[in-house]
């Protein structure tokens, strides 16, 4: 399945075209306020851009004239009527068609625009309301009267990483009227200590202005969810207000100071505004959900102790009962489970706009194509994903895809492109992110790394450890380094990152065509599918999608293979590892152990284990900070006896047992 | 630096009274099943479930560098919550006894010894004052530290990610 | 953007050219702290900035007002008009670092 470029602008499209018909509906009722129409606008205010960012013209050209009919019936020119909620009603109606009939064309909402423009005109109208149409539009004219606001924007630091220009937020509150714009500086940190990319500065700003109060929330509606913004009235003229404590006070101190509270306003003439409630979403604390997710883990458990008794004792009334439980269960489970689960495309909404920015910035051409915004992942992995891969992609945009002539010069089209790829592979999620741009050139990743004492000048390493050679701290090659991406280009905090969420990431690239990057990434917080096993008595699970088979193991097979660890299994011999050996697991062994066949990369591995118990669904868990560096077991799981059974992870097995292997590294044998 | 009076937990590592802020425990369990997690350094006992919750087990005996000694019907698990590198976390520490909830006053806390200490002064908050005895208090952040850990697993010898050097 | 220092008598001339953006600040950010640890006297020269955005020019700030209060800075910084225009877009104040408070003041 490809992935829709408007998938991520749909899911946002669809909340805000519901809040819409809610809003629309509440108006035919008495229940309806200033802030209802407020909130239609904003709606269709977003829709509207969004759209146009999303490249959806007719949505953005369409919405345009729902916004200003409504921007209208804001300022009171035009009233609320029956029929200002039945065309709002259409409209939202056409933008949902506009949306699922993309490649339709045809109807572009000629009828409709023709409606909301003869209600624009309504000669029904109030003689208020003519002499509004005759007022600019830009800026909603109440009484004419200047007022003086007070507007607090405290941006979240990261607020600049997704291109954000706070410069253009005060270009367009300085359009609304006269602007005292105070930034203050307490927050920046001492220089050392400085994120490249994060905005410390926050700022007040006094604002004289005959425009509304929503005129001015419009100019912050894009950053609404990434700041904190407060409007407030102040009664008094600007010039009383200015000469607050904070303004006035040059920052001298050279240790940051902790941020001041803005001195409260003078009670407002108007009351402040309502919070915004938006009925279509809960906020629910991610604990809760972890604990719902802990109880489904053990109700499934339970559930199946209870399939497996009822199967033994055959009694007919508990079979149908059971197995309906069973359903009910596994409805349950995937429901709670798709809670914390979020497709990835919502995060790579967000790199179009970072891509068409710098690409342009930077003098270059390039496509960004998506692939697999379905894949989901889980919530907490996908918030501490965003960072890693804006710093992927701008070390691909920079370093990575040529200027249009130099690829031209190489035979390549003008256009770059970034291939930004998420898929399933087993129980992981792996994300890549290629261009085709100018590769990883050895030769000065070799002599970057001999300058830096990494390595001796003659040494001759393998391709695979010059790559990973970029990945190591402080690395970076020196030619691009007055001009590099981000912070510090910072291969290695991306691969840290990555690390965190104990996921892996790999380096591929030829010179001259390109760079892959590779980051695979578990679903820490899930139910798999998993076979039990036992191991010297300590329970273990492997995921049952590495599993192909399991045979038995007799100590005359073992004697037989003589030393060297190979079983045959239906005429294939294939090499096992023993994980009482690898584990440090003592005791007897049973007479006849059992070897899960498991599959790794294309090839099939045993692994040696006393016991098979059978499938079970399981809820993983992680093992926390303090066994980061453990790689053979990937969770754990809380059994319903109470018990902790681990969870292997079937390749880093592998590697570990190649590393064992390796010349001079070989541990003593049992 | 400790400025109020404070309760605090104690439990015995061999013959040593240590003492750690209540306001960090959040409860102490006899030792049940502890899964032992392969290729994890010794001192790391295992994983137990706390409340539904897989949780890391410390040995805090080998984690100071004493003799292992058997569990006992005395030995016991105490439950610590704490923010690790602002992160919140849960934390089993194996301690030989607890016993009984002890009050300090900041006046009877000495600031830990620079020298003649067999425990390392910065894992040290305080020495309180008990009639003639001196119960260590611990600081629980940072013994647990992963800069703390990680020096604990060279020190044992394990093979761990090797580290590269840092440029400058 | 172009990072230069030139070692003077008894201090250093620390320039700055080009466009100073997010994208240069994690490099500037390096070359600043280097300068600041070898201490001296350090003359500030900014002139040559032609376009900055709000995370370079945070930084500035930040290096000016560790400079200054380090004791490091002699002269009066020179600024650009690049740097003066974006710093009074957001409406953040340099006058701190124009005041004649210094005896060297040229």
């Amino acid at each position: 399945m490809s992935y829709n470029p408007l998938g991520t602008f749909r899911l946002e499209a669809a909340e805000l075209l519901d809040e819409i018909e809610q809003a629309a509906l509440s108006l035919d009722s008495a229940g309806w306020t200033q802030e209802t129409i407020h909130r239609l606008f904003r709606a269709f205010h977003t829709i509207k851009g969004s759209g146009a960012m999303c490249g959806l013209d007719a949505v953005a050209g369409f919405t345009h004239h729902v916004e200003s009919l409504l921007d209208r019936v804001r300022d009171g020119s035009i009233p609320v009527t029956p029929e200002l909620t039945g065309v709002v009603l259409q409209a939202r109606d056409h933008i949902r068609w506009l949306l699922d009939s993309e490649d339709a064309g045809g109807d572009a909402g000629e009828a409709l625009i023709a409606l909301i423009g003869r209600l624009s005109e309504d000669p029904g109208a109030t003689a208020e309301a003519v002499a509004a149409e005759t007022a600019p539009a830009v800026a909603p004219i109440d009484d004419g009267e200047p007022r003086t606001w007070r507007i607090l924007f405290r941006p979240n630091p990261s607020i600049l990483l997704f291109g954000t220009n706070p410069a253009a937020l005060f270009k367009d509150l300085r359009s609304l009227g006269s602007c005292q714009i105070e930034a203050h500086t307490g927050d920046v940190p001492p220089l050392d200590r400085i994120e490249a990319d994060h905005c410390y500065l926050w700022w007040t700003v006094l604002l004289d202005t005959s425009a509304e109060e929503a005129a001015i929330r419009d100019v912050f509606i894009f950053v609404e969810d990434d700041a904190k913004i407060d409007i407030e009235r102040v009664s008094a003229p600007a010039v009383d207000a200015a000469p607050a404590p904070v303004a006035g006070t040059p920052v001298r101190e050279p240790a940051p100071a902790p941020p001041q509270p803005i001195p409260a306003p003078r009670p407002a003439a108007t009351p402040a505004p309502a919070a915004k409630a938006r009925e279509s979403t809960v906020r629910v604390p991610a604990e809760r959900l972890d604990r719902l997710v802990n109880l489904i883990g053990e109700l499934v458990m339970n559930q199946s102790r209870l399939a497996r008794a009822s199967s033994e004792v055959r009694v007919a009334e508990y079979t149908a009962p059971v197995e309906e439980l069973s359903r009910l269960i596994a409805e349950l489970r995937d429901h709670v489970l798709s809670i914390r689960m979020l497709p990835i495309g919502t995060l790579f909404g967000r790199f179009r706009r970072l891509v068409h920015d710098l690409s342009a910035e930077l003098g270059k051409d390039v496509e960004l194509i998506t692939q697999g915004a379905e894949t989901e992942l889980d919530k907490s992995i996908l918030d501490q994903l965003g960072e890693p891969l804006v710093h992927c992609l701008r070390n691909s945009l920079d370093h990575g895809v040529e200027s249009p002539d130099e690829r031209a010069e190489r035979g390549k089209p003008r256009r770059g492109t970034i291939r930004l790829t998420a898929s399933h592979e087993g129980s992981n999620v792996v994300v890549s992110i290629q261009d085709d741009g100018r590769g990883i050139a050895r030769k000065a990743v070799l002599a970057k790394a001999v300058e830096q004492g990494l390595i001796d000048a003659g040494a001759n390493p393998a391709d695979r450890e010059i790559l990973d050679m970029i990945l190591l701290p402080g690395f970076s090659t020196a030619r691009k380094v007055s001009n590099v991406s981000g912070r510090g280009v910072g291969m290695d905090a991306v691969k840290r990152a990555i690390e965190n969420l104990r996921g892996t990431l790999t380096l591929a690239s030829e010179e001259g065509q390109g760079t892959t990057i590779s980051l695979t990434l578990p679903l820490t917080l899930a139910i798999i599918e998993g076979l039990l096993f036992e191991a010297g008595g300590g329970q273990f699970i492997v995921p049952m999608a590495s599993v192909t088979e399991n045979v038995d193991l007799t100590a005359v097979e073992r004697q037989r293979g003589n030393g060297r660890n190979l079983i045959s299994v239906r005429g294939e011999l294939i090499p096992y590892i023993d994980l009482r050996e690898m584990f440090g697991i003592e005791g007897r062994r049973p007479p006849v152990e059992r070897v899960l066949i498991v599959r790794h990369e294309n090839e099939r591995f045993g692994l040696v284990v006393d016991r098979v118990l059978g499938t079970h669904q399981t809820v993983i868990q992680s093992l926390g900070r303090f066994y980061r560096r453990v790689e053979v077991v990937s969770g754990a799981t809380i059994m319903g006896d109470g018990r902790v059974a681990l969870i292997v992870d079937p390749p880093a097995i592998v590697r570990l047992a190649n590393r064992s292997r390796s010349p001079g590294r070989r541990p003593e044998r049992a | 630096m400790i400025t109020e009076t404070r309760h605090y937990i104690t439990f015995k590592l061999g013959d040593e009274l240590f003492a750690i802020d209540v306001a960090q425990v959040r409860e102490v369990l006899e030792v049940a099943q502890i899964t032992k997690v392969p290729t994890a350094p010794a001192y790391m006992r295992g994983v137990v479930n706390v409340r539904g919750q897989s949780t890391a087990v410390v040995d805090l005996r080998r984690r100071f560098g004493l003799p292992p000694a058997g569990d006992t019907v005395h030995t016991r698990i105490i439950v610590l919550e704490l923010t690790l590198d602002g992160e919140d976390t849960v934390i089993g520490a194996i301690a030989d006894s607890v016993h009984e909830v002890i009050e300090f006053d900041p006046s009877n806390i000495n600031p830990p010894p620079r020298i003649a200490m067999r425990w390392r002064s910065e894992l040290i908050q305080g020495m309180g004052k008990r009639g003639d005895d001196f119960v260590i208090i611990l600081d629980a952040g940072a013994v647990f530290s992963s800069d703390e850990i990680a020096l604990a697993e060279e020190a044992a010898g394990l093979e761990v990610v090797s580290r590269q050097p840092v440029s400058q | 953007m172009k990072v230069s220092h030139v070692d003077s008598e008894g201090g250093m001339r620390f320039q700055i050219e080009g466009i100073v953006d997010i994208r240069a600040v994690a490099s500037l950010q390096q070359s600043l702290c280097q300068a600041l640890v070898r201490g001296g006297v350090i003359q500030f020269d900014l002139s040559g900035v032609v376009d900055c955005d709000v995370a370079g020019l945070q930084l500035m700030y930040a290096a000016l007002r560790d400079l200054r209060a380090a004791g490091h800075s002699s002269e009066r910084p020179r600024i650009s008009d690049a740097i003066r225009r974006t710093a009074s877009d957001i409406g953040l104040s340099l006058e701190e670092f124009d005041s004649a408070e210094n005896p060297h003041v040229l």
